[in-house]
């Protein structure tokens, strides 16, 4: 009986492990993403340079400016976006009661490509 | 640092993750740099200036050499970062070159007169072209790329350069398609390159282009077209292309593994699944282009006669595009989320071994996700090969093999399986093969076969027992050199590809790269531990 309970407990202990660690390796707990047309981007994927945390303060009654992403002038049109709350974004904004909030703001801009051609001799 | 030129800007990134999330790359972050078009003065009729754009792009390439040289650091130019491993990478400074997606047909007097198709069949692009935007731009004026992989977010020159493929069975990969190669291959050198065999390019183009020298050798361009961004900078690629097409589909989640299915596999000879698939007859305007199937190895039964244990296959019939078809529904409702294979990796990486029986039930519960309902549906290539539906933490190998040994390979995965869990599905897709020196689609019809699973130790334990059971009993292979290959050392690429071929290889990239110091900025981990990085046996005269 103490046999099996120790081994219960063991596998118990294995489970909250198991949960504890998901729990703290997950990037993200909510996404969303607006895609005008998928993949078409001027931009690699996870380029640190496509991304900023954005930040709120007490209940969002104070809050950065409008983000510009600065896409290239001759196209201007932004292809995507992604709004991300990691869980340790989460756990920050439970502790302070709403007065801190932040998330991670991604994006990329539609490719400037130049209509030209067919092209000739020059 | 000095101020930069027109079109290049310092992009600072101290580390990069590739988009699976299977590694990340610590990066000099003063030396990675983003390239975009250059801002230069429109021509008096309002057009760009393409040449302009061009010929300083051009002008920044090679500056970007001079400073790797200079700084003694390694640079490498990477397309949408969607590579399962470092082949693309550098462990100095990458060069973001999305932004460069300048792309344009060609007059008939920028190709050579020998070249045996029509002008309008070339369109000229800058590397950084997304698939999709090519794809985009073509099929807006009634042309259609001809090879595409199963999604389309890579860059062009990425895609051809690692070994991207489809299942275009009588066409071949995206880098069959590719016929010329403008490469900048030194701060004071750039080459227009085509297979003397082939010749496409007019010295009218070859002058538009600039360039110091026009190198037309088949040895050379095979060697350069599947080279992983180390030959130099690929800075434009001449595509062959064709009028728009239409794929239509003919699939079914469940066609019994009976011998007119290993037909197919085998000979591509599809008489066996015209019941199975409601396969329309052959006609010189509707012929099958595409052919794959989906395995759920934890399931199948190989004997074929359980109807309910059976792969997906799919074929698409290549059909002039016409205005009215019937088209892919678009996806509604929920979708796995990005982390939802991460938290699957924990999983598996804790107590994977610990609960056999976990592996087969998670398969088996997640296999339905990877079946598209589109049968009956048709689409252009854009239409076709759109979104990845695989996101977050993911691992995927591919090995090439010939379509006759297809059959087997799969049977002998099965039995693997049976012994350890794979936490993954197989995909078998069939590919024309390349005349490209490394292109891992290397025999006549080379089948893919494709495991896709989630990031985690057990998915590379089995990936290594896969490779291993085919050494042990002797079935030729090779790997995808932009999916999971963590296997791929100098003596195991001689026996996969022949040391000629390696040594071939070799030589060109020697040929064109003759300077050590160039060569060296060029030069990566992974080759290093393939030995693609060593000088050729016998130098080039």
């Amino acid at each position: 009986m103490k046999q099996l309970s120790a081994s219960r407990m063991k596998g118990e202990r294995r489970w909250a492990g198991v949960l504890l660690l998901g729990g703290s390796m997950l990037a993200g707990c909510m996404s969303t993403r607006i895609v005008t047309i998928p993949n078409d981007c001027a931009a690699m994927a996870k380029d640190p340079n496509f991304r900023v945390v954005r930040k709120a303060y007490w209940w969002g009654l104070q809050k950065q400016v409008d983000f510009d992403p600065k896409c290239d002038p001759r196209s201007n049109h932004l292809n995507a976006v992604e709004v991300r709350t990691s869980f340790g974004q989460y756990l920050l904004a439970t502790a302070t009661l709403g007065i801190v909030q932040r998330q991670y703001l991604w994006w990329c801009c539609t490719p400037y490509r130049p209509e030209v051609g067919p092209i000739g001799p020059r | 640092m000095s101020q930069l030129p027109n079109g290049l800007a310092a992009h600072p990134m101290a580390q990069l993750e590739n988009r699976h999330e299977n590694f990340v790359q610590p990066l000099i972050a003063s030396a990675c740099f983003r390239l975009t078009i250059p801002d230069v003065p429109s021509l008096p009729s309002g057009q760009p200036d393409a040449y302009a754009m061009y010929q300083q792009t051009t002008a920044n390439f090679q500056w970007l050499i001079a400073y790797g040289i200079e700084h003694q650091v390694r640079l490498r130019a990477l397309g949408s970062n969607w590579s399962f491993t470092k082949v693309g990478y550098s462990d100095g400074g990458i060069i973001d070159t999305t932004a460069l997606q300048l792309s344009f047909g060609l007059q008939a007097s920028m190709v050579a007169p020998a070249y045996p198709r029509r002008a309008e069949d070339l369109w000229f692009t800058q590397c950084g072209s997304t698939i999709i935007g090519l794809e985009d731009r073509l099929e807006r004026q009634g042309k259609s790329l001809r090879a595409s992989g199963a999604s389309n977010g890579q860059t062009i020159a990425g895609a051809t350069s690692t070994g991207t493929h489809g299942a275009a069975f009588g066409t071949g990969a995206v880098h069959d398609t590719v016929v010329g190669l403008h490469l900048v291959c030194g701060s004071d050198r750039h080459v227009w390159l085509e297979r003397a065999s082939y010749p496409v390019a007019s010295a009218a183009l070859t002058d538009w282009l600039g360039v110091t020298e026009v190198l037309r050798d088949d040895e050379l361009f095979n060697a350069a077209v599947v080279s992983f961004g180390s030959f130099g900078f690929i800075h434009g690629m001449l595509l062959e292309i064709e009028d728009k097409f239409l794929l239509e589909d003919y699939s079914a989640k469940r066609v019994l593994y009976d011998a007119g299915l290993q037909r197919a596999m085998t000979q591509q000879d599809f008489s066996g699944l015209t019941a199975a698939l409601h396969l329309p007859p052959v006609t010189p305007t509707h012929w099958p282009w595409h052919f794959q199937l989906i395995v759920n190895v934890h399931q199948i039964d190989l004997s074929g006669t359980d109807a309910e244990r059976a792969p997906y296959v799919r074929i698409y019939y290549h059909t002039p595009f016409r205005p009215d078809y019937p088209r892919h529904a678009d996806p509604t409702g929920y979708t796995y989320g990005d982390d939802t294979m991460g938290i699957i990796n924990v999983v598996l990486d804790t107590i994977g071994n610990a609960v056999p029986a976990l592996v087969p039930a998670l398969v088996n519960k997640l296999y339905p996700i990877a079946l598209e309902d589109t049968n009956g549906t048709a689409g252009t290539m854009s239409e076709t090969f759109g979104n990845t539906n695989i996101r977050g933490k993911a691992a995927s190998a591919a090995i090439g093999l010939n379509a006759l040994d297809s059959p087997r390979v799969l049977a002998e995965i099965v039995a693997l399986n049976a012994e350890h869990h794979f936490p993954g599905i197989a995909a078998l897709r069939y590919v024309k093969g390349t005349q490209a020196t490394l292109g891992f689609t290397r025999w006549p019809v080379t089948c893919v076969l494709e495991l896709d699973g989630i990031e985690s130790d057990l998915t590379h334990a089995f990936f290594q027992k896969c490779w291993d059971r085919l050494e042990a009993v002797g079935i030729p292979y090779t790997l995808h050199w932009g999916k999971i290959n963590f296997n791929l050392t100098a003596p195991r690429l001689r026996q996969l590809y022949g040391a000629a071929a390696v040594e071939s290889w070799l030589q060109a990239r020697f040929q064109l790269l003759p300077d050590a110091a160039t060569r060296a900025v060029f030069t990566n981990q992974f080759m290093e531990n393939c030995g693609l990085d060593q000088d050729p046996a016998a130098l080039p005269a």
